[in-house]
């Protein structure tokens, strides 16, 4: 191989090992065991009544798993916490993460950890739209895909910018009421056309959430 | 040709036999209810061990969170539950001959139009620890196991139950179908298991509660050992309350109502006896309860509470290779081990319900209005104040009831399951009363009390904690269809 040729080889090589640097953290099993470790995971597969989220582990906090599984379906949900302080709960579905453990690699079955502790620093959610809270408690930041909604109030139906939106909040199910307070003082109270809300997340992913699921969006100044 | 036609009418009907949509109705979450035609072949139902894909064929029933709290339950036609999340983003049905595509998200509930099935051909029933069960085949055939002692592997074959315990080093304890014992870890990471809709599973020892393997399974459907000891009291209706409008009723008993009862169960002849209770305690290290030096042997036990005898029902469960009626929680549990309020689907040993013992006392299908439990003479029938010398007797010294039932009247007050509440003038259909409280019922009056407080619709309570030289109890257990 011409030196020049491997010097560039090298060189990609450092930059993929420093692209794929693990994420320091410290893996709780279910039988005590605590691992300090780097996890090689690069994305864990959480999925809820939202769908699937790919979620980037450079941008998670804790991953908290149902204690002994010993518990009522409410309680047995996974709860994923980022580095923005987002929420979310559901089940992990990779069936095992990659750690760097002492130099060396290990493959463990997700079903034996307890939680994950990540070494990520918090940071504090900049350039976001929203605040989105769901019923069940999830909440997480992001920016609304669309620039306004359609709602049916009982004298009309009107087109309202997101932009010129305090806080939304639902209630009922079924065909959920919302009550829009504008940032002018205005207030409407009617129903949301669309079937889904679509945000654009901070950690890159975008959902589709119908109103029956949220509590409440509260918009950013 | 005529030969042909026919030929070919048998393949239409063959062919739209095989290919006809499901019948559900589609429970909306604004209230409205649509009976439908099921388009979508399959639903994916993700949950905490897998990933699933269940031909629409197989459900029964899916129930979604209110308001997204919580998880959605599924269960399908053999009785298995899943809890997880519908990946289904939308459902094909049609309604009124349109076809209608609906968000998932908006359903409240789908019903569908399917008889319960009872599995067969099976390995095993599997109970995880958060409440969900399922039936199916097991893919390997034996399992590594590693004891304080030594290594070994185990052929599923010759088991009858493994329980798992404990989390991360997981101690599995196995019961051998020739008596056998063995605890240890399970060397497999994990179990790999096939459900009986055809869908593949590879799952952790630490999700698993138990596992019931088939020989032992079928052991349900089996009458109580020493049958001759159990009365089987058919389904029927009867009045419950002071029917009779006797004079020492109290105003607790009324008002009557019409309970039916939908479902067969055995009820024990004679109340559980010291004998019997002794037996228990030893196999499990409990402490013997006191017998006032009265005697032991075939009087009944006293001094026990109400968690006591929820104990010892489970106990004599789990000696006969049944799913024992009451889960942790002390709340009655189906035979795949979902909470439920339905006796008729409850498999193990437990307390009559108030209803079931009032039932059984005026005689069940056999009904005989008397005022105690076989005559309107207590002397007959019962231990009372007057005739006990102030302490309880050996159970089956006076006459049986229509049913052949001893003591109900007298001799010690039976725990019952429920907890105390007023009637109400409703007909009632398998009621029990599980709305807590601070007491619960206790039926059939004791040797300590006066016998207008031993009459088959008298009723009493009691603090469940409590233990009382007058109070024990009776068992008794549905006959699973």
């Amino acid at each position: 191989m011409h030196s020049r040729t491997r010097f560039i080889f090298f060189l990609l090589s450092l930059a993929a090992l420093s692209l794929y640097a693990g994420i320091g953290a410290t893996v709780h099993m279910l039988n005590g065991d605590a691992l300090p470790c780097e996890i090689q995971t690069e994305y864990f597969s959480v999925v809820n009544n939202l769908g699937e989220m790919f979620l980037p582990a450079d941008l998670l906090a804790e991953i908290r798993f149902p204690e002994a599984f010993t518990v009522t379906a409410k309680q047995s949900l996974t709860e994923i916490r980022t580095v923005y302080g987002e929420v979310f709960r559901g089940f992990v579905t990779n069936e095992s993460i990659t750690l760097l453990f002492y130099g060396g690699n290990m493959d463990i079955r997700r079903g034996k950890i307890s939680k994950i502790l990540f070494q990520n620093a918090p940071v504090a959610p900049k350039e976001y739209q929203a605040t989105v809270t769901l019923r069940n408690g999830d909440m997480f930041y992001g920016n609304l895909m669309e620039n306004g909604t359609k709602i049916q109030t009982s004298y009309g139906i009107v087109e309202l910018p997101f932009k010129n939106m305090k806080r939304i909040t639902f209630e009922g199910s079924g065909n959920v009421l919302s009550k829009l307070e504008m940032i002018e003082g205005g207030t409407l109270q009617g129903v949301i056309k669309s079937d889904y809300l679509s945000f654009s997340l901070l950690t890159g992913i975008e959902i589709s959430v119908v109103p029956d699921l949220i509590l409440n969006i509260v918009f950013a100044r | 040709m005529k030969k042909k036609q026919t030929i070919l009418l048998m393949l239409l009907v063959i062919f739209a036999t095989a290919f006809s949509a499901t019948v559900a109705d589609v429970f909306m979450l604004n209230g409205d209810k649509l009976p439908s035609n099921f388009l979508t072949e399959e639903i994916s139902f993700v949950t905490d061990y897998g990933l699933f894909v269940f031909p629409v064929e197989y459900l029964f029933e899916i129930q979604f969170p209110e308001q997204g709290k919580g998880v959605t339950e599924l269960w399908t036609i053999f009785g298995e539950h899943f809890q997880g999340f519908l990946m289904n983003e939308r459902i094909l049905i049609e309604v009124y001959d349109k076809k209608m595509e609906i968000i998932s998200a908006k359903i409240s509930k789908i019903a569908f139009d399917k008889e319960k099935i009872e599995a067969k051909d099976f390995d095993f029933f599997l109970y995880l620890r958060n409440g969900d069960a399922f039936i199916g085949y097991l893919k390997e055939e034996a399992v590594g196991i590693s004891t304080s002692y030594g290594t070994t592997e185990l052929k599923y074959q010759d088991m009858k139950k493994i329980r798992f315990e404990g989390v991360g080093n997981v101690l599995s304890k196995i019961e051998m179908r020739d008596g056998g014992m063995m605890q240890g870890i399970i060397q497999n990471e994990f179990l790999p298991l096939r459900f009986l809709s055809d869908v593949d599973l590879e799952i952790v020892p630490d999700m698993i509660d138990y596992i019931l393997f088939m020989a032992d399974i079928q052991k349900k459907t089996r009458e109580p050992a020493n049958n001759e000891l159990w009365a089987i009291v058919q389904a029927g209706s009867f009045m419950m309350g002071n029917a009779r409008n006797d004079r020492e009723g109290s105003d607790n008993e009324m008002p009557t109502h019409k309970v039916k009862i939908t479902y067969d169960y055995w009820m024990k002849k004679h109340e559980v006896t010291f004998d019997e209770y002794d037996a228990y305690c030893a196999a499990t290290g409990k402490t013997k309860p006191n017998d006032k030096n009265w005697g032991r042997g075939k009087r009944p036990v006293i001094l026990v509470s109400w968690a006591d005898a929820m104990r010892y029902c489970n106990w004599l469960s789990e000696k006969e290779g049944l799913v024992p009626a009451y889960n942790l929680s002390s709340t009655l549990q189906d035979a795949l081990g979902n909470q439920t309020t339905d006796l008729s689907r409850v498999e193990g040993y437990r307390l009559p319900t108030e209803a079931e013992w009032e039932y059984a006392a005026k005689g069940g299908h056999l009904f005989a209005d008397t005022k105690y439990a076989g005559s309107d003479k207590i002397d007959d029938v019962g231990w009372y104040d007057k005739n006990s010398q102030q302490k309880t007797q050996e159970v089956g010294k006076k006459k049986p009831n229509a049913l052949g039932i001893y003591d109900l009247t007298g001799n010690v007050a039976e725990w019952c399951q429920d907890w105390i509440g007023a009637y109400t003038m409703q007909n009632e259909t398998n009621p029990i009363s599980t709305k807590g409280g601070s007491k619960r019922i206790t039926r059939g009056g004791s040797w300590y009390v006066m016998p207008s407080l031993c009459r088959n619709s008298s009723r009493n309570s009691e603090a469940p904690d409590n233990r009382f030289q007058y109070l024990g109890f009776r068992v008794v257990r549905t006959v699973v269809k």
